[in-house]
């Protein structure tokens, strides 16, 4: 029983890395039409940055945290004004080819910087496992979900309470009343970009830990983040977060009671099979397209 | 007054052929690797243009179907099938698995068989490796027996060059064909517009998973072509980089035209020379020339002398030019 | 009427969310005829366009054409049908040429299917040939024989529309279903899709038209029927809708809807 407690506990842990990708994918691409390959590589970014920022400069933890996001932040602005902006008027397929030109030399610019090694992130709150009730947890994964938590409670009151988030959920929804009424959608776009890219850095600092951090984790992670995007729905907030736990817990099931070896491949057939079965997601009820 | 553009075209192809039917005798032998590993692409390319160019959807995977075809052809040639049998089971068996994925994916939106395409590559690539029992694991699998066609044997560089450039002019011809079919005018019909397209009866989703089908062959029997060149795979050549190389190949030729993959096929293998130079800088340039031309040349590079003209006649100051097929 | 009526509605009803779109609709079209359907926006017109070619669902009721009921066809089997329609934006398929877009027509109906055109057999080109000798015939019909090589997304928008009837009329339509024909167009496009609609009516062809154009309306149908709030309020022939109270007070609020339509 123990056990089982500690493997919800884990995939929970790695789902909370989960869902805040697929926040910033389904953000995106609520409010941008946007679908982002190059999210995934938010999250390869965040956890450089904060390898860089806490283990070789040796700065202290929340402050590689400030950075880690202020730089996401910094670069998904620069990322959105050069190859994004101009093609909002284009077909949305030809963003998503940018996308994953933007992708390419992300990856490959952290390929050059770093070498294709495993880079090990030290535990937050000491490796000490803690003993609660018969059940052993490590105090990293309480940690991560709870950050996770927190990064998402202030998202929502983000959303919900200040006017730049307000603003943000008028374009999501109509982006042609939202600048009749004198907000500036590019602008908005423009945070919107920002924002999901520290969410998925924020991902990365919180993940790091909890495995190695190279410079190809972006790619398969980013799936992940649309898998769980698609199986809430997407463009759905909660969908989004729904989706990261349970794939978490999903994964972390099949790794212990299938196969480690094709637990990825396994994923995938999840993926085939939500949008097989319902590919609106869980949360999304079927919104037609007006003629 | 205006020469009618078909007869460019024509010469140029004519050129063209004739550049292609005469290159091998006039370079180095082992640079004639290159060039076939061109037409190889060229084939797989063009099967990627034929579906996205048409139905403005993205597979992210082709490499894997590549791999797939080139592992079955190995896996059959090395067991004894005769090579014309592999080629064609190979193109078979990627499409079935394009079937698998194409099934539920393109009901739905575009962007779905995308993530799925790409979900799929990454998964095969996990399957290429560790599936030691088939495909030999990472070091992958050897001793591919040559090409043989009744009494030919292709096992020289200058014998395979033209049996490959033989089998892409081919593909490319069907190709042509295909576009002025019904098939075609349907299928860019859904690219244009699906709603009005189905009110005329057009059964979008079929023609899309056709169309899926036809690059998801290409893509094998490319792969095919591929084992028999070097006989020797390994996973390492079908991974998710090499789907956004062909990815890139195809959207750089242009997606809108059947010439599209070739061009961009060709565009790649000359250039790789000068890009291998650059070791891992390569594919920055690949991400930023993707860029570059998604932003400026959206249509690619078939679309240059087009685009070029417009520009021209707009710095003399005419209006613009209907143009009359 | 019944007797002759092509396609038939029996008790259509539909909600969206809490509200009702359509309410027991049921209406007759008559073969060969032209029918309208007037009502004012967001009467439900084209909410029951939608249910009627499956684009939408109805929640209660059967649509039948030429006695088969139709509940069970996705849109694309519509065209084989013969019920073909067009809709109120303007859906071109803006980069293939004029002649192309009405070639379209002819996908499913090809006597040589899918492939027809691939392999270049003697038969294969006789009915290639065929089809685009029929589709010049349409751009003519439509007027628009002399820009048959341009392409469709650089001509005007009226012609666009006009472009979409040709279209349709490829595909061998038993009847026509059109969703404001006129709608976004100057007098001038204006008239010029009437008398085409006039042409066609003529040439035997049933035609459902929506549309918001009284004068457009009352000179072509043959039979009207007015929606609103998702139920018919009134039906008949043009000149006794014009004097129908209930009708005049549903437009109530908008003054000389009579002269200013169009």
């Amino acid at each position: 029983m123990e056990t089982v407690i500690q493997q919800i506990i884990f995939g929970l842990t790695v789902g909370a890395t989960y869902a805040l990708v697929a926040l910033g994918f389904s953000m995106q691409f609520r409010a941008m039409n946007l679908l982002n390959f190059a999210h995934g590589e938010s999250f390869m970014m965040g956890a450089f940055i904060g390898l860089f920022s806490h283990v070789f400069l040796k700065l202290p933890l929340l402050l590689s945290w400030g950075i880690t996001m202020a730089a996401c932040g910094l670069i998904g602005i620069i990322i959105e004004r050069i190859a994004i902006r101009p093609l909002y008027k284009a077909p949305p397929l030809n963003l998503f080819i940018c996308s994953i030109g933007i992708a390419m030399i992300l990856r490959q610019i952290s390929n050059i910087l770093t070498g294709a090694v495993s880079y090990k992130f030290p535990a937050t709150l000491g490796e000490a496992p803690v003993h609660l009730g018969g059940i052993t947890i490590v105090p990293e994964q309480l940690w991560v979900i709870g950050m996770a938590l927190l990064l998402m409670f202030a998202f929502e009151q983000f959303l919900k309470k200040t006017r730049t988030g307000k603003a943000m959920r008028a374009v999501a929804q109509d982006p042609y009343t939202a600048s009749l009424m004198g907000i500036s959608v590019l602008r908005m776009k423009s945070i919107v970009y920002a924002v999901s890219t520290m969410l998925g850095g924020a991902a990365g600092i919180l993940y790091a830990p909890l495995a190695y951090v190279t410079f190809d984790m972006g790619l398969w992670n980013g799936i992940k983040g649309f898998i769980c995007a698609i199986v809430g729905g997407i463009g759905s907030i909660p969908g989004a977060i729904l989706g990261g736990f349970l794939l978490g817990l999903i994964e972390q099931f099949n790794s212990s009671y299938i196969t480690s070896l094709y637990k990825d491949v396994i994923s995938f057939f999840i993926l085939i099979i939500v949008i097989a079965v319902r590919p609106k997601g869980l949360l999304i009820r079927s919104k037609r397209e007006k003629v | 007054m205006m020469i009618p553009r078909f007869q460019w075209k024509s010469l140029a192809v004519l050129v063209f052929c004739l550049i292609l039917a005469l290159l091998p005798w006039t370079i180095n032998p082992f640079r004639v690797r290159v060039f076939i590993l061109g037409g190889i692409y060229a084939i797989a390319t063009t099967g990627l243009t034929l579906f996205m160019g048409f139905t403005g959807q993205i597979s992210i995977g082709q490499a894997a179907f590549f791999g797939i075809g080139a592992y079955t052809s190995a896996i059959l040639s090395k067991v004894g099938f005769p090579f014309v049998f592999s080629f064609f089971a190979s193109g078979l068996v990627a499409a079935a698995c394009g079937l698998i994925i194409g099934f539920p994916c393109l009901r739905a939106r575009t962007f779905y068989l995308a993530m799925a395409t790409l979900a799929f590559g990454l998964s095969m690539t996990i399957i290429f490796k560790n599936w030691t029992s088939l495909t030999g694991g990472v070091s992958g699998t050897g001793g591919i027996p040559a090409a043989g066609i009744g009494p030919f044997l292709f096992d020289g560089f200058i014998s395979y060059y033209y049996l490959v450039w033989i089998i892409a002019a081919i593909v490319l011809f069907f190709a042509y064909r295909l576009t002025r079919s019904y098939l075609g005018m349907g299928l860019r019909a859904i690219g244009e517009n699906e709603v009005a397209a189905e009110s005329l009866g057009v059964k979008s989703y079929l023609f899309r998973l056709i169309s899926f089908l036809i690059c998801s062959f290409l893509g094998g029997i490319a792969g095919s072509l591929y084992a028999h060149l070097d006989r020797v795979i390994a996973p390492e050549n079908f991974t998710s980089e090499e789907s956004i190389i062909f990815l890139s190949m195809a959207v750089i030729g242009g997606l809108k035209s059947i010439y599209g993959g070739l061009i961009g096929a060709i565009v790649f293998t000359l250039i790789g020379e000068q890009l291998r130079s650059l070791d891992r800088a390569q594919v920055i340039v690949v991400g930023g020339l993707l860029v570059f031309l998604v932003i400026f040349l959206p249509r690619g590079l078939v679309s240059f002398p087009e685009k070029m003209e417009k520009l021209v006649s707009k710095l003399r100051g005419e209006t613009s030019v209907q143009k009359i097929p | 009427m019944e007797e002759v009526a092509l396609l038939k509605t029996e008790n259509i009803s539909k909600s969206f969310g809490g509200v009702m779109a359509l309410k027991n609709v049921t209406l007759g079209i008559e073969k060969d005829k032209v029918t309208a359907l007037i009502g004012p926006n967001g009467a439900g017109k084209t909410t029951l366009f939608n249910v009627i070619t499956k684009m939408d669902s109805a929640d209660s009721g059967k649509i039948l054409f030429d006695g088969h009921d139709l509940s069970r066809l996705k849109p694309y089997d519509f065209a084989k049908l013969g019920i073909l329609r067009t809709y109120q934006r303007s859906m071109p398929f803006g980069e293939m040429t004029l002649l192309e877009n009405v070639l379209c027509g002819g996908i499913p109906a090809s006597a040589v299917g899918w492939l027809g055109g691939f392999f270049r057999t003697k038969k294969a080109m006789r009915v290639l040939e065929r089809d685009r000798q029929k589709a010049v015939e349409l751009l003519q019909l439509v007027g628009l024989f002399e820009k048959q090589g341009m392409l469709a997304q650089n001509i005007a928008y009226g012609e666009q529309r006009l472009l979409e009837v040709a279209r349709a009329l490829a595909c061998n339509p038993k009847i026509l279903l059109l969703d404001e024909p006129v709608a976004g167009m100057n007098p001038e496009e204006s008239l010029e899709m009437a008398k085409l609609i006039q042409r066609i009516s003529k040439i035997g062809l049933t035609i459902f038209v929506i549309e918001h154009n009284l004068d457009v309306v009352m000179n072509l149908s043959d039979m009207i029927y007015v929606l609103n709030h998702g139920e018919i309020i009134a039906q008949g022939e043009p000149n006794e809708i014009q004097s129908n109270e209930k009708v005049i007070e549903a437009y109530l609020g908008r003054k000389g809807i009579w002269r200013a339509a169009g």
